[in-house]
Parts: structure tokens; sequence; C-alpha cells
């Protein structure tokens, strides 16, 4: 399979990958040649104007970890589980024998089944019951939603105020351009309507991240605007943007019936039900290395102008906001790598020293091994490396380091996995404790 | 309708734009199209296409420009291709029997007319 460009949901760094038989001459002349930052960093610039939607994808992916709050949540948890993970392997010797499962992981990969079970009524099974008839079925992880969101808003942000509501329009684009559409067919089948549907997905999926079950609450907004179509042409006659997220969050209070009050849980695998908010783990004394500072600065954004309150979730109508966003929140970390075939890959980081809490070099040597130990929030096939011969290559356990040298022999990654090791054990035996409570005491 | 679900691994993208490319709006409207992702292992991912469903009241046309593509690649590694079409439509049939004919890479199989084509290959 193709290597992939993702943003993992865990330490939240941007890998884009780029095929070199396809970019432009331009692109090309950058990338070949000794090693050179500042043409590395034009050919980006250059690949940045050719494939636009890549990059806004994945910037949207990392927007979702700044402002939805169970993204957020996820994030600063599983990465202090990452952290737990590391520490408690590092008693075994050969990084190579570390095979270990993280259950929490696979959290925004748990799967509910939603039935259309009749007209405008929607059922949510968790644990394989099946309706005993029913019109259509849709399989949906927190993940899916998180991309059927991510899709919409590329649509929305591309094509602008004129075509953001047009389903026609939309399905053409869908057609030419590769997304993730099936979660927006089931809404419009449901809602009888996909003009409705293409206006309110995006807002409705991100209200639900708004949760600790973000399909369970799905389910419940879902149901609850099925049911409201018939009474709401009034409201849906006006012109967008609507408050969509209002009624949204209204009908949660109404109907969700939460377990728990807000921001009651860190269990990532059983989680009370409740309301998540960002403000509460954002000021957490816990700290996300990528994500914290920049979901912080979202904040204070959004608290001069508004727009930035719900900028993602009605990306054609924020264009001015967006587009400084993409300036002032690109993600904190993006790790390029162009695939040359013959001449080797081409490979580097841009980051925001002022956004990271740590080196971003160590943290990506960390999270290089235990996700590919977990074998979770791992592709098989992503590495960034190229050098076959190396002894490394094939456990891949540095699959994300992001430094190649020119001969392997060369390569920093064990040393500095050495080093952190042999830092965590120094700093562990000193405490008495494992470094992770508290995020200063984090001294690789 | 008919129907084919074409795989062409990692080129399966490329293929189906240049299926696309030249088609109009009111062409495009024509043509049912339902990608299916690569498996996302748990990460927010660009998506890739590893194989398309495309329907039509016919694909025949669909079908030569898949043999103009694979005319343009210096090689494929193999494009697998599941047709749902009726025995009595010979002009589609014909055209898949020439694709799969000319190109050895091309392997061609039918499906029943009431399977789920978007179903794993």
């Amino acid at each position: 399979m193709p290597i992939r460009s993702h943003v993992d949901p865990c330490l939240f760094a941007r890998f884009i990958y780029v095929d070199g038989s396809v970019v432009s001459p331009a692109v090309l002349e950058q990338i070949e040649g000794a090693p050179d930052q500042e043409r590395y960093f034009a050919a980006w610039r250059a690949q940045h104007e050719s494939t636009p939607h890549v990059i806004f994808h994945e910037a949207y992916h990392f927007w979702q970890g700044l402002r939805l709050p169970y993204v957020y949540w996820y994030a600063l948890l599983s990465f202090r589980g990452v952290a737990q993970a590391f520490d408690t392997a590092n008693s075994v010797g050969d990084v190579h024998e570390w095979d270990m499962l993280i259950p929490e992981f696979y959290r925004p990969r748990l799967s509910y089944q939603l039935f259309h079970v009749g007209r405008r009524s929607v059922e949510l099974s968790t644990r394989g019951a099946t309706p005993e008839s029913y019109i259509a079925r849709a399989v949906v992880s927190a993940l899916d939603l998180l991309e059927a969101a991510a899709s919409i808003a590329q649509y929305q942000a591309t094509v602008g105020t004129a075509m953001a509501s047009d389903p026609l329009a939309f399905a053409r684009w869908c057609k030419r351009t590769p997304s993730y559409t099936r979660v927006f067919t089931f809404v419009a089948r449901v809602l009888e309507s996909e003009e409705t549907a293409l206006r309110s997905l995006l807002p409705l999926i991100n209200t639900c991240f708004r949760t600790s079950d973000p399909v369970r609450a799905f389910h419940i907004v879902l149901a609850v605007l099925a049911r409201e179509m018939d009474t709401v042409d009034e409201w849906l006659g006006q012109p967008e943007p609507l408050w969509w997220s209002g009624h949204f969050d209204e009908w949660l209070d109404a109907y969700a019936g939460f377990e728990g009050p807000p921001d009651s849980t860190t269990d990532l695998l059983k989680p009370t039900y409740c309301r998540l908010t960002l403000d509460h783990w954002t000021a957490n004394s816990l700290e996300h290395p990528l994500l914290s500072k920049s979901a912080r600065a979202w904040i204070e954004a959004a608290a001069e102008n508004p727009v930035y309150g719900w900028a993602i979730d009605q990306p054609a109508w924020a264009s001015d906001v967006l587009s400084k966003a993409r300036e002032d929140f690109e993600p904190t970390a993006t790790v390029v790598r162009f695939g040359l075939a013959g001449t080797g890959n081409r490979v580097f980081v841009m980051s925001r020293e002022d956004r990271l809490t740590y080196d971003i070099r160590d943290l990506l040597t960390i999270w290089s091994v235990i996700r590919r130990a977990a074998g979770s929030h791992f592709d098989p096939d992503h590495r960034l490396c190229h050098h076959s011969s190396c002894p490394e290559f094939q456990a891949n356990y540095c699959n994300s380091y992001p430094i190649i040298p020119s001969r392997f022999e060369d390569c920093g990654f064990p040393p500095r996995l050495k080093r952190i090791r042999e830092g965590l054990r120094n700093a562990t035996q000193e405490k008495g404790e494992m470094p992770y409570g508290a995020p200063q005491d984090l001294s690789w | 309708m008919e129907r084919l679900k074409i795989s062409a691994g990692e080129d399966t993208e490329a293929m189906l734009q240049f299926v696309l490319e030249d088609l109009s709006d009111e062409q495009l409207d024509e043509l049912d199209i339902h990608r299916t992702p690569a498996p996302d292992y748990g990460m927010n991912n660009e998506p890739i296409t590893i194989s398309v469903v495309i329907g039509a009241a016919t694909v025949a046309a669909v079908t030569r420009l898949i043999g103009q593509w694979i005319e343009t690649r210096r090689q494929i590694k193999q494009l697998e291709i599941v047709a749902q079409v009726p025995e009595d439509h010979p002009e589609t049939r014909n055209a898949l029997v020439k694709l799969a004919g000319d190109n050895a890479a091309v392997a061609l199989r039918y499906a029943e007319p009431s399977a789920d084509l978007e179903l794993p290959l």
C-alpha cells in the first residue's frame, strides 16, 4: 500500500508524504542534491501549492485536536499512556523485544452500529444487536466521524459560501476528490435531505466531540434532528450560517442522559459519559507536548474574535479567520518526506519551537518506538527512511525518526534512544517515581 | 445499471482520475462512484483509494478509458475488475473481454446482479 499522509491522534505530529515521481520539476530541483534545509523548505512551499487538498485535510485534523475537547482529551491522556508504556518497557534491554498492548489506543476506533430503521428514525447498537428490520446500516467510530468532518470542511473551505450548501456541487466534488463520504450518505438518507445533511453535519459532529463518547452523542443529536425536520422548515429556510451548534448543544443537554458532571473522567477505556470542555483540559497541569500551547492560544484568539470559536464548524463562512489560522495554527510539528526512487528519501521537520514543550526529535523517537511496539496508531507501511540495508530497517522501530543521514552507519536514532532511556532510568531512580505525573518532570 | 468494481492497488486513484478527467459535470452526474479508502490503522489519514465502484447505464466507455489509461503506463502490477454487467449487454461485455485480452495484468470476473460490490474484493 502507498504510505499515506496522516496526523496520529496521540502525539499529533503531521506526516506529509510526497511521491517524488509525481512532483513538479521545480520541486524536484529543490530537493535533489546535498541536504539543505532552506531548499527543502522551498520545495515544501511549492508542494503546498500543488496539493493544497492534502495539506488542508491534515491541517484540519490538527485543528480538531486544538478545538474538539474529546480529541484534545484523548491526545492528552493517551500520550501520558505513551510515557508510562515507555517507562515500563524500559526495563527490557533490547528495544526490538518491546511488544505491548495498549487497549486505550483502540478507543477512537471503537465502532458502533447505527441503523436507519424507519422514516427519519435512527437507532444505535453497541453490542452487535441488530433490529428486526432496517433500511440502512452504518458502522461508525469516532475516527470515522473525524474523517467525515475533515472531508466536508475541505469541501466547504474550497468552494466558499456560494456552493457550501449545494448538494449537487458536493456530489460532483466527492466524485472528483478522494474523500470520506460514508457518514454523510447515511445522514442524508436518515434526514431525507442531502442539503440539510451538508449544512448540519460538520457542526453536528463537532458538537458531539464535546462529550466523552462522540458516537453515542452523534446518535442522539441525529435522532432529534431527524425527528424535528418537519417542524423546523422556517428555521431551515434562513440563510447560513445558522447557529447549528447552539441547538445541538441544547439537545444534548436535554436528551443525552449524561452519567456524570462535566470533565469527570480520565478513563479512556470506560469513560463516564459526560461533557468535556476545553477550558478544563487545557488548564490541566498535564501538558500535551504539541497541542497545549496552541489550544490555549486558539482560546485566547476566540476571546478576541468570536469567529475563532466556530470557524472549524462552518469554514466557508469563516474564510478570513481560517486563512489566518493556517499561518498562526499550523501543526506544531510537520514531518515531510519526499520519496525519491534511486537517490533516497528527503526528510525534514518543520516545528514551531514556541509551541513545543519538548525536543521534537526526542518526542518522535519515543513515539516511533511505542507505536511500533503497540501496533496501534501505526500503519505497518509507515517509515521515513530508505536505508534497507540498515539493521534497524526491518524491525522499523525507527519509523518516525526524522533525521535520515546519507549513510545509515551515521544514523542518530540508536544513540538518541539510548540517551533517552538512560536519562529516564536515572530520573526514575533519583526521584523514586515515574516522571510523567507532572510535565515539568519530563526531563528527557 | 452496469457496475464495475476496480482495484489497481496504489494506482487506483490515478486510474480513476484519468477516467474522470475529461468528463463534463453533466456526464459526471450520470455516474455513481464509490471509493473504498485504505484501512485507517487508528490514524487520521489522507484519503487513499484502494478500490472504486463505478456504476452507470453503460460502463462500456469507462472500460475503454481504462484501456487507454493502461496504455499510458509503462507497466501496471495488477488491475482487478469485478463486473456486474448483464449477459444481454454485449457492448460492455465485449469491451471488458477486449480489455482483459489485451492486458495480461487485468484480472476480470463477473458478479451476480445481487452481489454487494462495495464489500472487499
